[in-house]
C-alpha cells in the first residue's frame, strides 16, 4: 500500500551512508563553526552576565541545537531537483508510477534521517561534550520541538522544490542555490537569534518562513517560548506550508507543462 | 487490436533567438524573441499488440519528440495519443505503470547504490507482491545473466553492464509497452546481441509491444517487421522492411560475366536507368533501377554481344537506401 513510498525513502536514506568522509567531514565543519562563533561569544560577554536576555550559557546551548539543525535546513533536494533537470534524469523520474512531488518529498524524508542519523546527532552530542552542556531538557518542550521541526521540514522542502523548480526557467542552477543557502543562514537565526537583531528586522524575519526553520525550534527546545508563543509558530508554520505548497503547485504545473528536456 | 493510437499529432517549440555580441544579448534581456519550432508535424500510426515497431529518421528528426509524447513526458500542441486506451499526457502515472522506457543516454539506475537496490526501489514503485517481484527478478536475471552485477554500484559498471541493468529494470515489471530509445548506443557486439536475443525473447513470450528507436541498422534489420520512417517532422514510410527495399532501392547491381575479353560496350544501346560501373575482362558490372528496368531486359541487351557465362545479382542494402533518403537522393513521396 504505502510501500512504493517506503521504498523511496529508504533507498534514499541508504544513499548518503555511501560517501563515508563526506559525512565525516559535514561534522568536523559543523563543530569549527559552532566553536568559532562560541569564541567570539566569549570574548563579547566578558564579564556581562547577560546580553539582550540570553547569558552566555543559553547562547552556547543555542548554538549547539542551531547548528545542529542547520545543516538539515542548508542541504537538501534542490541540488537534486537542479542536477535532474540539468542532465534530463528527469525523464526517468517522471516515468516512475508516482507523483513528482510526492516522490521528491519521500526523497526528502530518507535524506533528512540520515542526516539526522550520521550528522546532526553525532554533531549535537560532540558540541555537547566539548562545551559541557546541560542537557536537562523539559520533556514537553522535547515534544514541541519534534513537532515543529517537522513542520519546518515541510517548510524548507517546498522552499527547495520552489528553488530546485526554478532551474526550469534560468538552466543554471548556482544562483539559486547561493541564494537560498544565504537567505536560510542569515535569516533563519543560525548565525545569532533574533534577539541580537534591530528591532524592525527582527520585526521583518518574524514574519517569514525562515525563522521557524532554526529559531522557533531551537528556542521552544530551551525553554524560551510560552504556550501562547509556541501557538503562534505552529500557526504560522501552518499558513506558511499551505502558501509555499500552493506556490510550489503553480511552478511545478507550468514547468512540467513547458518542460524542454535539455539534451535529446 | 491497436494497443497505440496517434492521431495527426504536431509538436511546436519555442525557442529564444539570440543575436551575436554585447549588444544582441541586451537586446534579448530586453526584448525576448522566440522563434516556434515544428518538432513533429501531423503525424498518424497505429500499432498492433505484439509488434517490434522500428521508428528511425536521421538525429533530430522527431525520434525522441514522439516517444516523449507517446510516454506522457510532453504534451502535444495538437492531435490525439492513445496507449491501451489511456491518454498519457493526461493521466501519466495511470500509463506509468504499463509502459517501460529506456533513453540511451539517461539512467534510472541510482548512480551510487548497488543494482540490487535500484530493482528493490522499482519492485516497490510498481507495487509488486513480494512474490512477484522474486519470480521477476529471478527470471530477469537469468535472461541477462546479472547476478554478479547485483551488489555492484551502478557508478563501478562499464557501459554494456549498466545497459544490461537498464533494460533489466525497464522490463522489470512486464510492462505492456515498451519504448527503446537507442538501446544499444555505444555497445560492443556481444551485448548489443545479447540485448537483442532478450528483447525478441520477451516479445514472443510476453506478447510484449515494442517502439525501437535507433542508428543500428541492425537492430532494426532482426527486430522489427515493419518501420516507420520519420524526417523533419514527418512520416515518410510505414510498412515492412522488405516493401520497402522493393520501394526505393532505386540502385541495385547486377554483374555479368562473360568470354569475350574485348569491349563492344559502345555498340549497346544504353538508356537512362542504367549505367556501367565498371568494366574488365571478365565482368562488367551495372547500377540499375529495378523499378523501371528488369534484368532480363539487360540481359538481353548484352546477350547479342557477348557469350554470357554467369549473372550475380546484388540487392541494395537496406542501410545504403536510408543514406540515399537521407541525404535527399531519394524522393520520398
Amino acid at each position: 500500500m504505502l510501500n512504493n513510498y517506503f521504498g523511496i525513502i529508504k533507498s534514499s536514506f541508504k544513499k548518503g551512508f555511501v560517501y563515508k568522509i563526506d559525512n565525516l567531514l559535514s561534522i568536523v565543519n559543523r563543530i569549527i563553526e559552532v566553536s568559532v562563533l562560541i569564541f567570539i561569544w566569549k570574548a563579547i560577554y566578558g564579564g556581562t552576565v547577560s546580553i539582550n536576555g540570553m547569558n552566555l550559557e543559553t547562547l552556547i546551548v543555542y548554538y549547539a541545537v542551531a547548528y545542529s539543525l542547520n545543516h538539515i535546513m542548508t542541504w537538501g533536494i534542490n541540488e537534486y531537483i537542479a542536477s535532474s533537470i540539468k542532465n534530463g534524469r528527469i525523464n526517468m523520474e517522471l516515468l516512475y508510477p508516482i507523483d513528482y512531488m510526492k516522490y521528491f518529498f519521500c526523497y526528502k524524508l530518507g535524506m533528512v534521517l540520515r542526516q539526522v542519523m550520521i550528522i546532526s546527532m553525532p554533531t549535537f552530542i560532540i558540541l555537547s561534550v566539548l562545551f559541557h552542556i546541560n542537557l536537562s531538557f523539559h520533556f514537553i518542550n522535547i515534544l514541541f520541538f519534534v513537532l515543529i521541526t517537522f513542520l519546518s521540514i515541510i517548510i524548507i522542502f517546498f522552499i527547495e522544490l520552489i528553488f530546485g523548480l526554478m532551474t526550469f526557467y534560468t538552466t543554471s542552477d548556482w544562483g539559486l542555490q547561493v541564494l537560498k543557502k544565504s537567505l536560510i543562514t542569515i535569516l533563519s537565526g543560525a548565525i545569532a537569534p533574533l534577539e541580537f537583531f534591530p528591532t524592525i528586522i527582527a520585526k521583518i524575519m518574524n514574519i517569514l518562513p525562515f525563522t521557524d526553520l532554526i529559531y522557533s525550534p531551537t528556542t521552544t527546545l530551551l525553554g524560551m517560548n510560552s504556550i501562547t508563543g509556541i501557538s503562534i509558530i505552529l500557526i504560522r508554520q501552518f499558513i506558511w506550508i499551505l502558501v509555499l505548497y500552493s506556490i510550489s503547485k503553480v511552478i511545478y504545473n507550468t514547468a512540467i507543462k513547458n518542460i524542454t528536456i535539455y539534451g535529446g | 487490436m491497436n494497443i497505440i493510437k496517434v492521431k495527426n499529432i504536431s509538436k511546436e517549440y519555442k525557442i529564444s533567438k539570440h543575436e551575436n555580441g554585447f549588444i544582441g544579448y541586451i537586446k534579448h534581456i530586453l526584448n525576448p524573441k522566440t522563434e516556434t519550432f515544428k518538432a513533429v508535424q501531423n503525424i498518424s500510426f497505429e500499432i498492433k499488440e505484439g509488434e517490434i515497431v522500428g521508428y528511425l529518421g536521421e538525429n533530430g528528426a522527431g525520434k525522441s519528440t514522439t516517444i516523449k509524447m507517446l510516454t506522457g513526458l510532453l504534451t502535444p500542441t495538437s492531435g490525439e495519443i492513445e496507449v491501451n486506451g489511456i491518454v498519457p499526457y493526461k493521466n501519466r502515472i495511470e500509463n506509468n505503470f504499463q509502459i517501460g522506457a529506456v533513453f540511451g543516454q539517461k539512467t534510472q539506475l541510482w548512480w551510487d547504490l548497488p543494482v540490487i537496490e535500484s530493482f528493490k526501489l522499482i519492485g516497490s514503485l510498481y507495487k509488486m507482491s513480494k512474490k512477484e517481484y522474486e519470480s521477476n527478478l529471478n527470471w530477469i536475471i537469468e535472461k541477462l545473466e546479472l547476478q554478479e552485477l547485483l551488489n555492484k554500484q551502478v557508478k563501478n559498471l562499464s557501459l554494456g553492464q549498466k545497459m544490461k541493468c537498464e533494460i533489466a529494470a525497464t522490463f522489470l515489471h512486464k510492462p505492456k509497452i515498451v519504448y527503446l530509445d537507442e538501446p544499444t548506443i555505444g555497445l560492443d557486439v556481444l551485448v548489443k546481441e545479447n540485448i537483442r536475443k532478450f528483447i525478441k525473447e520477451v516479445n514472443k513470450e510476453f506478447h510484449t509491444t515494442i517502439l525501437l528507436t535507433t542508428h543500428d541498422i541492425k537492430d532494426v534489420e532482426e527486430l522489427c517487421d515493419r518501420i516507420i520512417l520519420i524526417d523533419k517532422g514527418c512520416i515518410i514510410y510505414d510498412g515492412s522492411i522488405n516493401t520497402f527495399k522493393i520501394k526505393y532501392s532505386n540502385n541495385d547491381f547486377v554483374t555479368i560475366f562473360k568470354k569475350e575479353s574485348e569491349s563492344y560496350i559502345a555498340k549497346i544501346k544504353m538508356n537512362n536507368e542504367m549505367q556501367i560501373v565498371e568494366e574488365t575482362k571478365n565482368y562488367i558490372k551495372i547500377k540499375y533501377n529495378s523499378q523501371k528496368i528488369s534484368i532480363v531486359e539487360i540481359i538481353d541487351l548484352f546477350k547479342k554481344y557477348y557469350t554470357i557465362e554467369n549473372v550475380e545479382t546484388n540487392e541494395a542494402k537496406f542501410e545504403e537506401i536510408l543514406k540515399d533518403i537521407y541525404r535527399g537522393h531519394t524522393n520520398v513521396e
